[in-house]
């Protein structure tokens, strides 16, 4: 038996076995699967951010939804992708774990690197890719099943072998959600109210234990008391995980995160990095004109 | 790209520096009347500037009131932030700056008392001088100067030079003549409210390279 930690330490790569059916369980299979080849690029390829963009061009069919992103986030702290509509903040967000495989037309080039490895690399596991690096969505989507069972779900078809109990308890704890559900642990996750739905699904979110999340808009269908929460949530989950969030409300954008990357169509309508910088900068003194007129409310 | 939207915040941002503009022209007239009165002996126009400094007081009160208005319903970022934050400063400087005009007249009103008064020398030419920096720094506020506010850090090096000169002076005068020390004091002080009112032009030079660049920096050193 493993501890959670060991096997979630950042960096370990994701290579997939080749030739083998995937395995039943990931956890029990991680010592093996996941240990750093020794022959490989993958050893060399450590780096000091927790997720890295290189000239990321995203594409559906012919167009170029995102073009040429250079981005380096920095681990354990949050960083936010502000923009207008049609920026291609989302797309760029679902690039960090592949969501956008799941759609036909998407095409991607360029290189996302996580701890150093590029994600979309060969023979890399996509599966493997989204438990490292989680995501939240805009509106909560627990499953229709208890409390308990939305939080062990993921660490059971990952085959996790260890306390389930424990897990599910830890993980609400760590989701601020714990206080509120422990009496109620079998009931329906539906009968929550929005917010706390919404904190279920970040416990269901790292009880896989990620070493990244992606929120895009978590709060947007929440009320204000529900928003502050999870914001201060996210500030307490920016101590074990790396958080990115897509938002399009930029005083939110300005309380919780410590980095902030402003996007905007270009054009040709791809979406581009027009400036990042810590937050505090970027909403005191941007760089860029464009960033001011938009974070200030002056964009047509 | 840029379109007309939260003109009515434009709006109160531009008010917002016309009130500043007119609260640094009343901080001026009561530091130039101030002097006035001491050179040309006018105990009225000395009353007349006291008089008017509690409607100075309560202008820079609705600056105040008004930018705290604006940070809350319009949680501004960028230079909006700037610029309230900016207004915020120079209300307190302005309001101050008045307030050495007050005081010149308080002392100019105390000094027509002494028997013996003191010739004035070089504190007509500090107060041109410190006036000339606060319209600089208006101006560079009202026209977002950067480097007509650099410029001033310039001239404060002359003002400093003068008060110098001038405290000198009225010492010198003071050991020759020790029955002019009440009025040669009275005048030190003029001298140095002066010298204050040419150090807050600095300051607000400051907060107009702030306004415009984001960076804090001091310019009187």
């Amino acid at each position: 038996m493993f501890t959670i930690s060991q096997l979630t330490k950042p960096g370990r790569p994701l290579l997939r076995d080749r030739g083998e059916p995937r395995p039943a369980t990931v956890y029990e299979s991680v010592p093996q699967k996941l240990a750093v080849p020794t022959n490989g690029s993958h050893a060399a390829a450590a780096s000091a951010w927790a997720i890295e963009a290189r000239h990321l061009n995203v594409y559906y069919g012919d167009f170029r939804a995102v073009k040429d992103i250079n981005l380096q986030v920095h681990p354990y702290k949050i960083t936010a992708l502000i923009g207008p509509s049609g920026c291609g903040k989302s797309t760029l967000l679902r690039a960090f774990n592949r969501m956008n495989d799941l759609i036909p037309t998407a095409r991607t080039t360029g290189a996302v690197l996580y701890h150093g490895q590029d994600i979309y690399a060969a023979d890399v596991d996509p599966v493997e890719v989204r438990r490292r690096i989680g995501m939240v969505f805009q509106k909560p989507n627990p499953f229709p099943k208890s409390i308990y069972e939305n939080v062990a779900w993921g660490a059971r078809i990952n085959g996790y072998r260890g306390n389930m109990a424990e897990l599910v308890e830890r993980s609400l704890r760590q989701a601020a959600l714990w206080d509120e559900v422990k009496d109620k642990l079998h009931q329906s996750a539906l009968a929550l109210s929005g917010g706390q739905q919404q904190r279920l699904c970040i416990a269901r979110a790292i009880a896989v234990r990620p070493d990244i999340i992606l929120m895009d808009e978590p709060a947007s269908a929440l009320d204000p008391i529900a928003t502050l929460k999870i914001e201060e949530l996210m500030r307490e989950l920016a101590r074990d995980y790396t958080i990115i969030i897509v938002t399009h409300n930029m005083q939110q954008a300005a309380r919780v995160s410590d980095y902030t990357a402003f996007l905007m169509m270009d054009a040709d309508r791809a979406g581009m990095l027009v400036e990042y910088g810590p937050t505090r900068q970027v909403f005191t003194r941007p760089a860029d004109r464009r960033t001011e007129d938009y974070i200030t409310g002056r964009f047509g | 790209m840029v379109a007309a939207t939260r003109a009515h915040f434009s709006r109160a941002l531009a008010n917002l520096q016309e009130q500043v503009l007119e609260l640094g022209s009343r901080a001026r007239r009561s530091v130039a009347d101030g002097l006035a009165a001491l050179i040309h002996e006018d105990a009225d126009l000395a009353r007349a500037i006291i008089a008017a400094d509690v409607a100075i007081n309560r202008q820079r009160y609705d600056i105040e009131f008004e930018c705290y208005s604006l940070l809350v319903t319009e949680q501004p970022v960028a230079s909006d932030m700037r610029i309230i934050v900016a207004a915020l400063t120079l209300a307190g400087e302005l309001e101050r700056i008045a307030d050495h005009g007050k005081k010149i007249a308080g002392t100019y009103l105390r000094m027509i008392e002494d028997p013996r008064p003191m010739p004035l020398g070089e504190v007509p030419a500090l107060g041109e001088l410190s006036l000339t920096m606060l319209d600089q720094a208006l101006r560079a506020f009202a026209e977002r100067d950067i480097a007509a506010a650099e410029a001033i850090c310039r001239t404060d090096d002359q003002a400093d030079a003068q008060y110098k000169r001038v405290f000198n002076a009225i010492v010198k005068q003071m050991v020759e003549d020790p029955q002019r020390i009440g009025a040669g004091t009275h005048l030190l002080g003029v001298a140095h409210e002066l010298e204050r009112v040419a150090d807050r032009a600095t300051n607000i030079a400051e907060r107009v390279i702030y306004t415009v660049t984001g960076e804090l920096i001091e310019l009187n050193l």
